[in-house]
């Protein structure tokens, strides 16, 4: 029974001491990963002084760790950590891996602005190749609307050429039947003055017998007035116009008045007298 | 007479005492009321977008300070305020850092792009 009950004790000591020993070496192991990643960090920070800030914020929250856990052991700093000591020191570490997470985030950064100031430059130099392909892409298609523009109008210059020859051609031919018009106004012109003026024939006058007059007496004739001919007045014609010739019409002049010829001027003997010695 | 000297002297350290802990107070008060500002205005800009969990954690360490500053244990309050602040640091430069990538990213895509472009106009592709 004795010895049951002593190998139960040793038991549990032996338990609870192997559990405090764990808790112990967990305090521990975290210290010592805390520490490790902020040597490995020191190794990158170089010049970087917003890392360098953070990491100097980690050293010191792990100062303060081990400080809280070398301060915190029971029994004159061979026995356990007291359990508020143990929460000081989990904060404290906590602190320092944020402060570590922090420094890489900032050297992080500063990688990235590294990276960009590269790709910005590249960019810049590729826009600008880019930007001459593409003006002389423009100029192209700008050139090539023109070439179209001009086929275009020259398409049209061709049919203009092609309305004005025959517009020319009808011209021509409407000039001539104007020429014909016209020569054939001037001929009926000429047509109508020519039969305006009558033309004189000459009268034929009969050959006189002499005529055995008994002894004539002297008759007295009465004296025979010359036939005045009516002056023909020139036919005061219309000026023609070129265009829109009026159908000529016949001009139908009117018939000159002829004067009488009075017998005598005819070679009739006149009416003789009744003389009363004729008988 | 001891007693009173002893009384006296009691006093004073009570007085320096209570003086001390109340200049503490304020002074934690007072970091408490600048971290708070400081969460808010990160949260109003791409912090807010880019480490919203960080920035969350920095909350909740700043509530728990707060809790700590009224219990009197201020020890704690300052540790939970160290805490804070060093959350709220990680999440700045976490935010930066996130959106310098994305920026790097967007940067490299569109340079990809031109370069693509380049190389067909100079094969004629395009042209």
């Amino acid at each position: 029974m004795k010895k049951t009950t002593i190998i139960l004790v040793t038991a549990v000591l032996v338990t609870a001491t192997s559990a405090f020993a764990a808790e112990k070496s967990k305090i521990l192991v975290q210290l010592d990963a805390s520490r490790a990643a902020v040597d490995a960090l020191a190794l990158k920070v170089g010049e970087n002084r917003e890392a360098a800030a953070a990491l100097e914020q980690a050293r010191t929250s792990l100062q303060k760790a081990t400080d809280v856990y070398g301060k915190g052991r029971q029994m004159f700093g061979l026995g356990d950590l007291k359990p508020e000591a143990e929460a000081e020191v989990k904060g404290y570490l906590e602190i320092s891996d944020i402060a570590v997470t922090t420094a890489a985030s900032r050297l992080e950064k500063a990688q990235a602005v590294a990276d960009l100031e590269v790709i910005d430059k590249q960019l810049e130099s590729v826009k600008a190749k880019v930007k001459i392909f593409d003006d002389r892409k423009a100029e192209l298609e700008k050139l090539k609307a023109d070439v179209a523009k001009c086929q275009s109008t020259a398409r049209e210059l061709e049919t203009m050429k092609a309305e004005n020859f025959r517009l020319s051609v009808q011209i021509e031919k409407q000039l001539a039947e104007i020429k014909a018009l016209t020569v054939q106004l001037d001929e009926a012109k000429k047509n109508a003055v020519k039969a305006a003026v009558p033309e004189v024939k000459p009268v034929s006058v009969p050959e006189v017998k002499p005529v055995t007059v008994p002894e004539v007496k002297p008759v007295t004739v009465p004296e025979v007035k010359p036939v005045t001919v009516p002056e023909v007045k020139p036919v005061t014609v219309p000026e023609v116009k070129p265009v829109a010739l009026p159908e000529v019409k016949p001009v139908t002049l009117p018939a000159p008045p002829v004067a009488e010829i009075p017998a005598a001027a005819k070679g009739q003997p006149a009416p003789a007298k009744e003389t009363p010695g004729a008988k | 007479m001891k007693k009173h000297r002893i009384l006296i002297c009691g006093l004073i350290v009570l007085i320096y005492s209570a003086a001390l802990a109340a200049t503490a107070s304020s002074s934690t008060e007072e970091q408490l009321k600048q971290l708070e500002l400081r969460t808010g205005k990160a949260s109003a800009t791409s912090v807010g977008e880019y480490a919203k969990g960080e920035l969350e954690a920095a909350k909740l360490s700043i509530g728990a300070a707060k809790i700590n500053a009224a219990a009197g244990k201020e020890k704690e309050a300052i540790q939970k305020i160290e805490l804070a602040e060093a959350q709220l640091n990680a999440a700045e430069a976490r935010a930066a850092e996130k959106e310098l990538i994305e920026k790097v990213a967007l940067h490299r895509s569109e340079l990809k792009k031109l370069e693509a472009q380049l190389e067909r106009y100079r094969q004629g592709e395009n042209n």
